[in-house]
């Protein structure tokens, strides 16, 4: 069992205008509603009732020009955000590798500094000339 | 009877046609001739009214049978304060009340007469009370003597407070098809 329900859209939510039984009836007189610019919003929502498993299946079968208009505003909004999302997150991406290359860089590039090879000789070589003081002063008392 | 059938075939055109066609109606071209169509109109516009939009249905003070003479004709109110399980006819229309053998005031609706319009017009009474919206069915069923009769009704709330459905006001047409 069908019916079509006719909505419109008052006070931030839908409510029920009224019902056919009539798809084609309910679709021209929400299509009048709709022309007649009264109403933010009106659509038409097919109600079936299917007795066997005893359950309500509804689907929009009619959506006013305002409803649509802003459907497709709506739509264009997300698919933007969705594409600055994407390009952000690829920018992100492709920083966090060069920065990781960078940093991989500067950590060779730290092991291999001459300041620090020749900073690690002196402390040998300061390290061995204290070694041979000692060993010598040892020498001299026995 | 004779009167009868010119009444269904005078309504030929608002049951069967979009833009109308009703022979006897002088609408003016461009407006929406369909009897259901006009009286949700009206309906809406009575509801329109509270610019506070604090009432979801109007009264039937509201209703003047001057400004929907054509509709009037064809219409009916239900009450259902006290009779909710079993509304009782109330006022009707002329034309409506001509596709009764009996006089319907003060009947309740489970004792129109079967397989009429008036029967079917009332059928779904109890949904419009349950739902609180107006309602629309139309269908067809052939008549004691065999004819076929196509016809469309419509049912709407009305409130005394403007919140609480306590009656109903319908109306209805139809044609017969010849076989």
């Amino acid at each position: 069992m069908k019916a079509f329900e006719i909505h419109t859209y008052l006070g931030g939510r839908w409510k029920i205008d009224s019902v056919f039984d009539d798809r084609d009836l309910a679709v021209f007189e929400a299509e009048r509603m709709d022309v007649s610019g009264r109403y933010p919003g009106v659509r038409v929502v097919e109600e079936t009732f299917d007795e066997a498993s005893n359950s309500t299946t509804n689907r929009t079968i009619f959506r006013g020009a305002k409803v649509a208009k802003a459907n497709e505003e709506e739509f264009r909004k997300s698919a933007a955000v969705r594409r600055q999302v994407v390009t952000a997150r690829e920018e992100r991406k492709v920083t966090s590798v060069a920065r990781q290359r960078q940093l991989k860089r500067e950590a060779v590039q730290k092991k291999t500094s001459p300041v620090r090879l020749i900073t690690i000789l002196i402390l040998l070589a300061g390290f061995a000339g204290g070694a041979m003081f000692g060993l010598s002063y040892l020498n001299q008392m026995m | 009877m004779d009167e009868m059938s010119t009444d269904m075939l005078s309504d030929e055109g608002e049951i069967e046609s979009e833009t109308g066609g009703d022979s006897g109606n002088d609408a003016p071209q461009g407006m929406e001739r369909r009897l259901v169509f006009r009286l949700l109109s009206h309906w809406r516009e009575l509801v329109g009214r509270d610019l506070a939009g604090e009432h979801d249905y109007p009264s039937f003070s509201e209703l003047d049978p001057e400004t929907i003479p054509d509709i009037w004709e064809h219409a009916f109110v239900l009450d259902i304060s006290g009779h909710m399980e079993d509304p009782l006819f109330r006022l009707v229309g002329p034309k409506f009340a001509a596709y009764s053998p009996i006089d319907l005031r003060n009947l309740p609706v489970s004792q129109a007469p079967r397989d009429s319009l008036v029967e079917k017009s009332v059928d779904f009474a109890q949904e419009v009370i349950s739902r609180e919206v107006p309602i629309s069915r139309g269908g067809e069923f052939l008549k004691p003597d065999g004819v076929k009769v196509l016809y469309r009704s419509i049912i709407l709330p009305m409130s005394d407070d403007g919140i609480t459905v306590s009656g109903l006001f319908g109306a209805a047409n139809c044609r017969e098809e010849t076989v």
